[in-house]
């Protein structure tokens, strides 16, 4: 049976760190309580593998103080900077590229348009009449049947617009 | 010549200047007298950070943290107790931050262990009621299987644990080291003591069930 003694005496005292007549207290109950006795050994345990731990000591390098003070005088510079100059140290690299893309759109803008090309009056059937191919298509108004087109004339009138703008 | 001797002078004086008159100096803005307290106060800085970090690169980033910092609060430190316990309180502080902010612990400390962490355990095991090697205790696979166990436990536990238990610093000393209050340190460091035996007893028994599947295959 686990006797909650030992346990408190386990974890009020530091790993390790009982007193004679605690540990020989606890070995003769240990002796016959394998929980008492594992809740020990894991305390004993517990203690070694700290003082493992501490042991392991990191020795600073012989550059270590340059270091140190390389960083002090970058901070101490960066606190001198002007408002102005820092805010460009920290924004300078995304205010730099948008003026290089308003730059090269501005150019685009200016020289990348090409002419437009004059449109010359194409003597086609299409401007012989006043008749589009939409309005001849789409426009239910009766004037169109008012105007006595036959099929070859509607015909040629929808092919030399589509040969006219090429959109087809 | 005469430059030289000066400088020179000047050099001896601060290595020999004490502790307040260093910390006065480097208030002042004088560099050499800020980096004669980073020459002579590292070593200590290092052992706190190394105490709860291995890789060196992170030590001297914490570090080197530990002294910037020191530098801009100089002002606040009034001498009533020694500058290196300030220093400590700062350096333990950054420690418990980084502990802090460092990602979720493992669940269980006791997934892998290697066959050398797996005799280590034996042996002590074995040795348990003996006079233990110090040679053993202090070896790298002891340090390993701590490291896992205490990555376990809750960065509060862990500090508390290693400075208490580890290092056998004071109560008091680790009250003033943390800023917590004394009673707080003796609760977190009872607490701290059933999680680590706890999580070493999963360890042992971790062991035993490995040892049994070994021998069965």
């Amino acid at each position: 049976m686990r006797n909650d003694h030992i346990t408190a005496l386990l974890e009020e005292n530091r790993f390790g760190a009982l007193s004679l007549d605690d540990v020989s207290m606890i070995e003769s109950h240990a002796a016959d309580c394998s929980q008492c006795r594992k809740a020990y050994e894991a305390s004993l345990i517990a203690g070694d593998l700290l003082k493992a731990r501490v042991a392991e000591t990191i020795e600073p390098s012989p550059f270590f103080k340059t270091r140190v003070m390389a960083a002090l005088r970058e901070r101490q510079r960066e606190a001198e900077m002007p408002a102005l100059a820092r805010l460009w140290k920290a924004a300078g690299a995304i205010v730099s590229l948008m003026i290089v893309i308003v730059v090269i759109l501005s150019a685009l803008a200016l020289f990348g348009s090409s002419p437009q090309p004059e449109i010359e009056a194409v003597d086609s059937p299409s401007s012989l009449n006043s008749l589009t191919a939409e309005r001849v298509l789409f426009d239910d108004d009766s004037q169109v049947a008012g105007d006595n087109l036959t099929v070859s004339q509607v015909l040629e009138t929808i092919f030399a617009s589509e040969d006219a703008d090429g959109s087809y | 010549m005469a430059a030289f001797s000066t400088g020179a002078r000047l050099a001896t004086e601060i290595t020999h200047a004490s502790e307040l008159e260093l910390v006065s100096r480097a208030r002042e803005g004088d560099e050499a007298a800020f980096e004669e307290i980073v020459r002579r106060y590292s070593p200590r800085v290092f052992q706190i950070a190394s105490r709860f970090f291995r890789n060196r690169s992170i030590v001297e980033e914490i570090a080197q943290e530990v002294f910037l910092k020191a530098f801009r609060e100089l002002r606040s430190f009034e001498g009533r107790g020694s500058f290196e316990g300030w220093l400590s309180r700062i350096a333990t502080n950054r420690c418990l931050n980084e502990l802090r902010s460092a990602k979720r612990r493992p669940e269980s400390p006791v997934a892998d262990l290697t066959d050398e962490q797996v005799d280590w355990l034996d042996n002590h095991l074995s040795d348990i009621s003996a006079a233990r090697h110090q040679a053993s205790v202090e070896s790298a696979v002891a340090a390993d299987l701590a490291e896992k166990v205490l990555g376990t436990l809750s960065p509060d536990d862990r500090l508390v644990l290693t400075l208490l238990d580890g290092e056998e610093l004071s109560v008091k000393e680790i009250a003033a080291m943390t800023g917590w209050s004394e009673s707080k340190v003796k609760v977190q460091a009872f607490r701290a003591r059933r999680r680590m035996r706890k999580a070493v007893e999963e360890l042992l028994k971790s062991r035993s069930q490995g040892e049994r599947r070994k021998t069965k295959t």
